[in-house]
C-alpha cells in the first residue's frame, strides 16, 4: 500500500484530544503527528497560593489511575523544600503503597488494554464474550492490589492517609500479616499471568532511543533515585531540567520533551533497561520466560515488562511487609512548621518518570509549581518510533496496519484524558 | 437477603461542577443514613469503582450528566435506559468511563441494581469550587438525593 492515509481520532470526553494522523504517499511519509492534551499545566496554576499540607491532596485529584505517584510526588517536593527527611518506616509504608499503584495499573493495562489486540476483539468486552476466565484473574489480580492500597493508603481511590512528614495512619500489623497470606494464595494466578502472557505472539520491532528512568544503588529504583539516562549517565532529581528539556511543537497543546537525543522513552521498558539487575528473584526469572532482555529496543515489550515489574511488586510488597511486622510500626506525629523552600520530588509512576517542583514562601504558601508527567515526555518517541514502523508496515493490509499501530502507541500506556469523564446522554425514548 | 446499598459519587474535584458526584458524597457525610447504605468518594477511580459495588444488592452513582436540562436539574435513570455511546478506540486505562464500568461489572455476573442520579453541570474547566449555578442548587440536589436513598430503603424493588 504506497498510499495511506489514518486519522485515528480518540473520542475523550474532551473532544479532538488524542489523534494519531498518518498520511503515507507512494510509501513516503508526508505527515506523521500524534496529538494528547496533557492537562497538568492547568493543575499547576490551582497549587499556586495553597499550603504545602493540601497540595498533596489537590495533586491526588489529577489522576485516579496515579494518585498514590501523584501525592508521593508532590509530598517529596514539598519536604525537598522543607529539608525534611521522613522516617524508614514511612518510607517503606510509601513504597509499599506505591507497589499496590504499579501492581493495579499493569495489570489493568496488560489484561484490558493489551491482551485484547491479541484477540482481534476491539475491547475487553469482546474478551469477556469468550474468554471470560481471563478477565476474571485480571480482575483478582487487581482487586488484591487495590486490597493493599485501602490497607495502606485508608482507601483505594484517592488515598488518603499520606502526608507531608509522615503518615496519618498506619496499617495494622496483623492486617499486614494476613495481606501477605493473600499475595501467597494468589500466586497461582501470577503464575497463570506469565503462561497467558507467554502464548501472546509480541510483534517485531525494534528501534534502540535514549530510555530515561530513576536508579538507586540499593533497589529497583521506584519511590526515589537520581535520574538516569541510558546515553549519559545521572543527574540528581534537583537537576531534572538538565535531563527533561521540553519543547512546544505546532501541532499538539502539549509538550513535548528531550533529552541527549531528539526523544527519550520513559516506563517499564525504559526502567528495566536501565535497572534490570536490581529486580527481584522470581520477577527475573519471569523476564528470562518471556523472552525479555537488558537491553530491549521493541516498544511492544513495554507490555511484557509491565508483567514482570508486576511479579517484582509483589515480592518487593512481601519483603516490605516483614520488614515493617519484623521492626515493629510507630504513630508517627509529625507537623512541619511552614518555611521558605524550593524542592523537586521524582518519583516513578506505572507509566514512567513523574516530577513535581514547588516554591514555598516563608508562609510555606506554594509560589511555584511545576509537573511534568510520563506521557508527555513519550510523545517525542511515539512519534519516532511509529515513523519507524510504518514505512516496513505498508505492505500489510489496512486493518493490519492500524492494529500495528494502535498497539505501538498502546504499549506505552499513554495517559490522555484521565481529568474529565463527563457523561452525555441521550435517552432511548427521546 | 443481601441489602447493601452502595452509592458512589464520582467526578473530578478540580474541574469545578465535574466534581458534583464527590461534593454530593462530601454532603452526604454529614447526614445519619441508614446502616445498610454505605457511602464512596469514587473521585475519578475509573474501573477501580467495580471494587466498590462488591457485595451490593444496589448501587447509586452520583454523576455529573450532561441531559441538555438546566444547570443543576437532578435526573435519576437506570443504564439501559441511555443509547450506547461507547463503542470507541481506546488507548488509555484513564479513558473509561462510567458505562463502561456498569457495562463491565453486568458482564462480569451477579451485578447489583444500578441507577445513576445525574446532575446537569454548568461550568467544566479548571477550578477547585462548584458554579454558582450548581452552589446554589445543593440544596434542591441534596434533597432529591436524601430521598431516593429513603424510597430505596424502604421499597428495595423501587
Amino acid at each position: 500500500m504506497h498510499d495511506f492515509h489514518v486519522g485515528i481520532e480518540h473520542i475523550t470526553r474532551v473532544e479532538g484530544h488524542g489523534n494519531i494522523i498518518i498520511d503515507v504517499k507512494e510509501g513516503k511519509i508526508r505527515e506523521l503527528r500524534m496529538d494528547i492534551v496533557e492537562s497538568p499545566r492547568f493543575f499547576e496554576a490551582m497549587a499556586l497560593g495553597r499550603s504545602y499540607k493540601e497540595v498533596a491532596h489537590i495533586t491526588s485529584r489529577i489522576c485516579g489511575i496515579c494518585a498514590v505517584t501523584h501525592t508521593t510526588t508532590s509530598i517529596k517536593a514539598i519536604e525537598a523544600a522543607l529539608g525534611f527527611e521522613p522516617s524508614a518506616q514511612t518510607i517503606k509504608l510509601r513504597k509499599l503503597l506505591l507497589n499496590a499503584e504499579f501492581i493495579q495499573s499493569h495489570i489493568l493495562h496488560v489484561y484490558f488494554l493489551t491482551a485484547p489486540d491479541f484477540f482481534r476483539v476491539g475491547s475487553v468486552f469482546g474478551m469477556v464474550k469468550d474468554n471470560k476466565e481471563i478477565v476474571l484473574r485480571g480482575m483478582r489480580i487487581k482487586t488484591l492490589a487495590n486490597e493493599l492500597c485501602a490497607l495502606v493508603g485508608g482507601r483505594h481511590i484517592h488515598p488518603i492517609t499520606l502526608k507531608v512528614g509522615c503518615f496519618s495512619k498506619n496499617p495494622e500489623s496483623k492486617d499486614l500479616a494476613a495481606f501477605k497470606k493473600k499475595i501467597e494464595d494468589l500466586w497461582p494466578d501470577i503464575e497463570e499471568t506469565v503462561k497467558f502472557f507467554k502464548s501472546l505472539k509480541t510483534p517485531e520491532f525494534e528501534r534502540e532511543t535514549e530510555y530515561i528512568s530513576l536508579t538507586c544503588p540499593e533497589e529497583y529504583a521506584l519511590y526515589d533515585g537520581n535520574i538516569k539516562s541510558s546515553d549519559n549517565g545521572e543527574v540528581e532529581p534537583s537537576d531534572y531540567l538538565d535531563k527533561v528539556k521540553e519543547f512546544m511543537v505546532p501541532h499538539s497543546t502539549s509538550k513535548h520533551a528531550k533529552s541527549n537525543r531528539d526523544s527519550y522513552m520513559v516506563g517499564a521498558l525504559a526502567r528495566f533497561n536501565n535497572n534490570y539487575d536490581q529486580l527481584h528473584s522470581k520477577a527475573k526469572e519471569v523476564a528470562e520466560e518471556l523472552g525479555l532482555k537488558q537491553p530491549c529496543y521493541n516498544t511492544y515489550m513495554n507490555n511484557v515488562a509491565q508483567v514482570v515489574e508486576t511479579v517484582h511488586c509483589f515480592e518487593d510488597s512481601i519483603r516490605l511487609i516483614d520488614d515493617l511486622i519484623s521492626d515493629g510500626m510507630t504513630d508517627e506525629k509529625i507537623e512541619l512548621p511552614p518555611k521558605a523552600g524550593h524542592g523537586v520530588g521524582a518519583t516513578e509512576a506505572p507509566r514512567g518518570t513523574l516530577y513535581h517542583e514547588h516554591k514555598l514562601d516563608d508562609n510555606g504558601k506554594i509560589t511555584y509549581a511545576n509537573y511534568i508527567i510520563p506521557t508527555g515526555q513519550n510523545l517525542a518517541n511515539i512519534e519516532n518510533d511509529l515513523r519507524t514502523l510504518v514505512p516496513n508496515i505498508l505492505d500489510q493490509p489496512k486493518d493490519d496496519i492500524i492494529l500495528n499501530i494502535e498497539m505501538l502507541v498502546r504499549a506505552y500506556d499513554p495517559c490522555i484524558s484521565c481529568a474529565t469523564h463527563l457523561m452525555k446522554v441521550k435517552f432511548i425514548d427521546e | 437477603m443481601n441489602s447493601k446499598i452502595v452509592v458512589i459519587g464520582i467526578g473530578n474535584l478540580l474541574l469545578m461542577d465535574e466534581g458534583i458526584g464527590v461534593h454530593t458524597i462530601n454532603e452526604l457525610e454529614k447526614h445519619d443514613l441508614p446502616g445498610s447504605i454505605e457511602i464512596y468518594d469514587g473521585g475519578t477511580g475509573g474501573f477501580k469503582l467495580i471494587d466498590l459495588m462488591q457485595g451490593a444488592a444496589r448501587v447509586i452513582f452520583i454523576d455529573a450528566v450532561d441531559t441538555g436540562k438546566a444547570p443543576g436539574s437532578v435526573t435519576i435513570f437506570r443504564a439501559e435506559e441511555v443509547h450506547s455511546i461507547y463503542n470507541k478506540k481506546k488507548y488509555s486505562l484513564h479513558d473509561t468511563d462510567l458505562m463502561e464500568i456498569i457495562k463491565m461489572a453486568e458482564m462480569l455476573g451477579n451485578p447489583p441494581m444500578i441507577e445513576i442520579v445525574g446532575i446537569q453541570p454548568k461550568i467544566i474547566n479548571y477550578g477547585t469550587t462548584l458554579s454558582n449555578e450548581l452552589a446554589g442548587s445543593m440544596s434542591n440536589i441534596m434533597n432529591t438525593v436524601l430521598r431516593r436513598i429513603e424510597e430505596v430503603c424502604s421499597t428495595p424493588s423501587a
